[in-house]
Order: C-alpha cells, then sequence, then structure tokens
C-alpha cells in the first residue's frame, strides 16, 4: 500500500471514529430528552396536577407517549449501533479541512456578538460590522469592498423591512432609522 | 370545482398577489438555480415576509416559491452538471450533454416550458381532485384525523434517506417542540420552565429558519470554495422553446402524470418522481432525438415536467388533509396555519375563497413561470457567478431580519440560533430534519384528535377500532412501519421471495 493510499485509510478511519462518536452523543441526547421529558411529567406537571384525569386534564398524556416512542426508539438505534460498522453520513462527505470547520465556528461566534450587539448598537450599525465581519472570515478583499457590499446591503435590507413593510427594526442607544 | 375557482377570483385580483406570485417566481428562479438552496431554504426565508401580506397573497408568493423552484435548478444542472436541487438531479442526464453540444438555450428553453406546462396540468388535477379528496374526508372525526396525522408523520420519516429510525426520532422531536407552551386543551403549562418567553411556545418560524438555513449556511462555510466563481457562459432562450417541448407531447403527458401520482404520495417526493419519468421515457425515444444520456430533448422533458408536476400533486393531500408530502409543503402547511387558514376538509367549507384564490395562484405562478423564464433566464444564468463569500451572508442576514420581523423579539433570534447549532449538529450525524417540521406541525393535530377521542369513548384509545376508515389507515401504517424497520437485507429476502412466487 502507497504512504498516500496510507493517510486516507487513516484519515477515513479517524472520521469513522469521530462519526462513530458523534452517534453516541446524539443517542445519549435523545435519550436524556426522553427521560427530561418524564422528569417534567412528574415534577411541575403533577405537582399542577396536570398529570392524570380525563383527557381534556390530562396534559401529560400525549408528551408520556412520545418520550416512551423516543426511548424505544433509543434502544433499537442502540442496538443497531452496537451491530454494524458505522456508516459516513452524507454530510460527512464533504472534504471540509480544519481552517473551514474553523471558520463556521468563528461565524457562529460572528452571529452569537450580533445578537447581543443588535440591543444595544441598533440595527444599522451593528448589521454593518456583522456583515464586514462575515465577509472578511469568507476572505472577501479588498476590505474596502467587503465595508461597501456591508453598508450597501445593510441599507437595502432596512429599506425593504422598515420602509416597505413597516417592521420596526432595533433602534439601539443611538437611535438610527432610515 | 369551478365556483371555488370563481369565489376565488376576488382574493386574487389585487396588486399584491399578482405582485407576490411575480416576485415568489423570481426568487423561486433564484434559489433554485443557487445549488445549495432549493425551494424549501427560499419558502423558510420569505415566510416572514407573508405575515405582512393578505392570506392568498402570501401562500400565492410561497407556492411561487414553491413552483419556481422546483424548476430553477434545471439550468444549473444543464449549464454546469450541478443540480441547483435534488429535483434536478436527473435533468443533468440528457440536458448537460445538450450544453456540451452548443444547446444549453434550447436545454433550459425545455426545462422551462415542460415543467410550466406540466405544472399548469398538475395544477388542474389539484384544482379537481383535492375538493374531491376534502369531501371525501369531511365526515371524519377525531380518530380519522389522529390516524391520518400519524400517516403524515410515520411517511416522511420512513423515506428518510439516512434512516427511518432516526426519521422516526426527529418526527418525535419535532412533536416534543409543538408542545412546549399552554396546553390548549388544559391550559397547563408545559416544559416552560416557569418562564412567560416560553408559554406561548417557541415560534415555528425561528425553529424552521434556525433549522435549515442556519445549518445550510455552516455546511455552505465548511465545504468551502468562498471565491470559486464558475465560467458560465449568456444564455438566450426564445418563445420557439414552447413548439419543442409540444413536439413531445406523450412524453410531456405521460411524465405529468407520474409527477402528480408520486407528488401525492406522502414522502415520495418529486425526485422520485423525475427517475421515474426518465426510465420509462428512455425506452420510448422520439423519432429524430438524440440517444438518451446524450443530448436526447426527451429526456429533460420527461424530469422537469415529472419534478415540476408532482408540486400540484403534493399539494392535494397538504390541502384536503393536512398530510404534507415533504418539508416543503410541510412548511406551507405551515404557513397556512400561521396565515390564519386551517387545512383540511373545513377550510373548503369554511374559507373556499381563499382555497379558489390560492389554486388560481398556483395555476398562474405556472404561466408566470414561462414568461419569467424565457426574459429572465441570462440573470439566472448570472446569478451562479454569484461567489459563496456574498451569498452565505445574505443569507444569513435574511434569515435573522425575517425572524426578527415576525415578532420583533431578539428572544426569537436566539431561539433561531440554538435551532441552527442543533439542525447542524443533527444532520452531521445523518438525522433528517423534515420529521422535525411535520412533527412540528402535525403533532398538535395528532394529540389534539387523540385526547378527542379519548373523551369520546369509554374503551380508551380501542374506540379507534371501531371505525373502519381509522382502523384501515393505522393498519396500513403500521404495516409500513414494519417494513422499514425491518433491515434491508430481510427485505431484500421478502421481495426475493415474492418475485419468485409471482413468476
Amino acid at each position: 500500500m502507497s504512504d498516500s493510499e496510507l493517510r486516507k485509510d487513516d484519515t477515513t478511519a479517524t472520521t469513522v471514529a469521530r462519526v462513530a462518536a458523534g452517534e453516541w452523543i446524539a443517542l445519549g441526547a435523545f435519550v436524556a430528552l426522553a427521560l427530561f421529558v418524564h422528569q417534567q411529567i412528574l415534577g411541575p406537571l403533577t405537582d399542577a396536577g396536570y398529570a392524570d384525569g380525563d383527557a381534556v386534564n390530562n396534559a401529560a398524556l400525549f408528551p408520556r407517549l412520545i418520550a416512551n416512542l423516543i426511548l424505544g426508539l433509543c434502544a433499537i438505534q442502540f442496538v443497531q449501533l452496537l451491530r454494524r460498522r458505522v456508516q459516513l453520513s452524507a454530510e460527512f462527505m464533504y472534504d471540509a479541512p480544519r481552517e473551514n470547520a474553523l471558520r463556521c465556528l468563528v461565524g457562529f461566534g460572528i452571529l452569537v456578538g450580533y445578537l447581543l450587539g443588535l440591543p444595544v448598537l441598533g440595527f444599522y450599525p451593528a448589521t454593518v460590522l456583522f456583515l464586514l465581519a462575515m465577509f472578511l472570515t469568507l476572505k472577501t478583499r479588498p476590505v474596502w469592498i467587503a465595508a461597501l457590499v456591508a453598508v450597501l446591503l445593510t441599507l437595502a435590507i432596512g429599506f425593504v423591512f422598515e420602509e416597505l413593510l413597516r417592521v420596526v427594526l432595533p433602534l439601539g442607544r443611538f437611535g438610527l432609522t432610515l | 370545482m369551478f365556483d371555488i375557482l370563481l369565489s376565488g377570483l376576488d382574493s386574487f385580483q389585487s396588486w399584491q398577489v399578482i405582485g407576490g406570485v411575480l416576485f415568489g417566481t423570481v426568487v423561486g428562479m433564484i434559489v433554485g438555480v443557487l445549488p445549495g438552496l432549493g425551494p424549501l431554504i427560499g419558502i423558510i426565508l420569505m415566510l416572514p415576509l407573508t405575515f405582512h401580506m393578505e392570506p392568498v397573497a402570501g401562500m400565492g408568493l410561497l407556492i411561487s416559491i414553491f413552483v419556481a423552484g422546483s424548476c430553477g435548478g434545471a439550468i444549473s444542472a444543464i449549464v454546469l452538471r450541478i443540480p441547483g436541487t435534488p429535483l434536478a438531479a436527473a435533468t443533468l442526464l440528457d440536458g448537460y450533454p445538450m450544453a456540451r453540444n452548443g444547446r444549453a438555450a434550447d436545454a433550459i428553453g425545455l426545462a422551462i416550458a415542460a415543467s410550466s406546462i406540466s405544472g399548469v396540468l398538475g395544477g388542474i388535477v389539484m384544482i379537481f381532485g383535492a375538493p374531491l379528496l376534502a369531501s371525501v374526508a369531511t365526515n371524519f372525526g377525531p380518530p380519522e384525523y389522529f390516524a391520518l396525522a400519524i400517516t403524515g408523520l410515520l411517511s416522511i420519516s420512513v423515506v428518510s434517506d439516512e434512516s427511518t429510525v432516526k426519521g422516526l426520532m426527529t418526527g418525535a422531536l419535532g412533536v416534543l417542540l409543538a408542545m412546549i407552551g399552554s396546553d390548549p386543551l388544559s391550559n397547563a403549562a408545559r416544559f416552560t420552565f416557569g418562564t412567560n418567553a416560553l408559554s406561548g411556545g417557541i415560534h415555528i418560524v425561528a425553529i424552521i429558519v434556525g433549522l435549515f438555513a442556519l445549518s445550510e449556511a455552516a455546511f455552505q462555510i465548511i465545504e468551502g470554495g468562498y471565491r470559486k466563481k464558475p465560467d458560465v457562459q449568456p444564455v438566450r432562450i426564445s418563445l420557439r422553446s414552447i413548439k419543442m417541448t409540444l413536439r413531445h407531447w406523450r412524453n410531456l403527458l405521460r411524465s405529468s402524470a407520474i409527477g402528480v401520482f408520486f407528488g401525492a404520495l406522502p414522502g415520495a417526493s418529486g425526485i422520485i418522481a423525475s427517475f421515474t419519468a426518465y426510465a420509462i421515457a428512455r425506452g420510448r425515444p422520439l423519432a429524430g432525438d438524440a440517444e438518451f444520456g446524450k443530448g436526447a430533448e426527451g429526456g429533460v422533458v420527461a424530469t422537469e415536467s415529472a419534478n415540476n408536476a408532482a408540486c400540484g400533486g403534493a399539494m392535494i393531500p397538504t390541502l384536503a388533509l393536512a398530510i404534507p408530502g415533504d418539508a416543503a409543503t410541510a412548511v406551507l402547511l405551515g404557513a397556512l396555519l400561521l396565515l390564519g387558514l386551517v387545512p383540511g376538509p373545513q377550510m373548503f367549507a369554511l374559507s373556499g375563497d381563499a382555497v379558489g384564490g390560492i389554486f388560481l395562484a398556483f395555476l398562474v405562478s405556472n404561466v408566470v413561470l414561462f414568461f419569467v423564464g424565457i426574459l429572465m433566464t441570462p440573470l439566472f444564468v448570472a446569478v451562479l457567478k454569484l461567489r459563496k463569500q456574498y451569498l452565505v451572508p445574505t443569507v444569513l442576514l435574511l434569515s435573522i431580519v425575517g425572524v426578527y420581523s415576525v415578532q420583533s423579539r431578539v428572544d426569537d433570534l436566539w431561539a433561531m440560533l440554538v435551532f441552527g447549532m442543533l439542525g447542524f449538529g443533527l444532520r452531521r450525524y445523518g438525522y433528517p430534519l423534515a420529521p422535525i417540521v411535520i412533527g412540528l406541525i402535525l403533532g398538535p393535530i395528532a394529540e389534539g384528535s387523540f385526547r378527542r377521542t379519548l373523551l369520546f369513548s369509554d374503551d380508551g384509545a380501542w374506540f379507534i377500532l371501531e371505525r373502519p376508515i381509522a382502523t384501515t389507515i393505522l393498519a396500513i401504517d403500521l404495516i409500513v412501519l414494519i417494513f422499514a424497520l425491518t433491515p434491508k437485507k430481510t427485505r431484500q429476502q421478502i421481495f426475493g421471495w415474492m418475485m419468485s412466487r409471482s413468476s
């Protein structure tokens, strides 16, 4: 086997191991979800008197059924994960370099920053900064073009929603509006 | 039938509806052309806009995106050999060879004309079929509605690409998400953690936009190629394409019928329809046409007419029984509910004018598709040059502003972000997202019907078995479920045994 083939094999094995770990985590999350539903039924719903009685009063009836269904499905998935070799999901077909994964993470970070800044700065300043940061993260150069597109796009979308659809966009401390 | 159409004329004749259809067609073509977006994302991105419109205008906008988006994918399939949507995957088999033979304009013209004509044919079947189905279902009670809701939930989960179990798990997740907030029957607060912010539940638009648009943006970033700009030549098409398409009228009619049939089957979708129509057309080539796979006009006509006729077919159970066939029709169903129309037999009785308006919008959007397609194809081809580094932030911004505009609440944006991350994680590990949407929409119908059934019964849930229609539907559901959960190998053995018995 050539060096490149060995490397490719190694990469596939690592990816499969990562998928396998992810599959178990996802399964665990679904079990936790079902248990959480039962906890809510036994806790707040029982305390409030909505976990039994007739079909109208029993608000826990259907959630209990669904939670039990999820637990049953998790049991099937558990057996399937034990029995078969993990297959790569279609989404794993992307040959994603680490750098792109990092950009995605940065993108989510920028979005969090935007949501935090939106009520403070208001729609227009926060959106220009958000777009500029996103453009730069996605390698838009030169910077002045990225800034220009960010401003124009913000104004265009602001115009459509604020002027045409009469949506009150967040004003923030500066109170900027069209 | 015609009285419904006539009653819809009033609500259809407004600039808002006509403008919505025109705008929706252009948006639909653009999202269809751009690989990675497609009609579903287009509908989701424009869903918040509909809150500021009349119900028929809002539905006209979304339906036009559904129709045009199902056709737009053909352009990138033909020009770049990259289907803009999975629906156009079969179109590239002959569309791309036609383009390589210097007939890109002819191929796109055929695709647009075939989509438009078959869309109208599908619409006509819908106009006759949906009220008929609704009239059959008029006497349905809670047990039958419960059984139908279970069918809708099962069908999309069972045909999930990755795994039936995962599809059912995400469907159940959708049902649970729909339960957050006040229980409509008892007013009990469920899963609200005692906060007022969750007492009204999480807005469905925030959930759907997060799950689909945000996760798609994340995958687009991970995929890379931000500055890639494909080299595409300008394309101009003419009215001649309609004549070329009509030369294949048998193929067109047959493929449209296949499209309507598969579209009307919950869970089947236009993709199966287009590949089936292609396979059948391949066996019946038109004299003088190129060989299939090497640029046959018949190949493009078959696939495009099937996948657009499927739109009309998919609308039949969606409107008449509130059973969506796929994620796009599920969002359309959700849009109907959000706009104050309750899909199902009652809608035909109580809101006949709105139904008529929706029917007309569907028909007109298919006609508009042809003219917009002919006139604006150079623009749609040029859109292919749009770099991802601009497209992804634009989609993100539209998602954010759209979600915010629904209730003017930043809390909704945080919910959208959470569901974006959830959608990304679920997709990464092969959990399909479409069943979540179906669960969100059909969950409350299933729960309400189930509890009402119990209310009228002394025997508990066994009461359902005293209702022949509900029992039959549930029995079919059970068989489908058992079959879907059976390992592939055993299924193949059963098929083999059945084939040997029949031969």
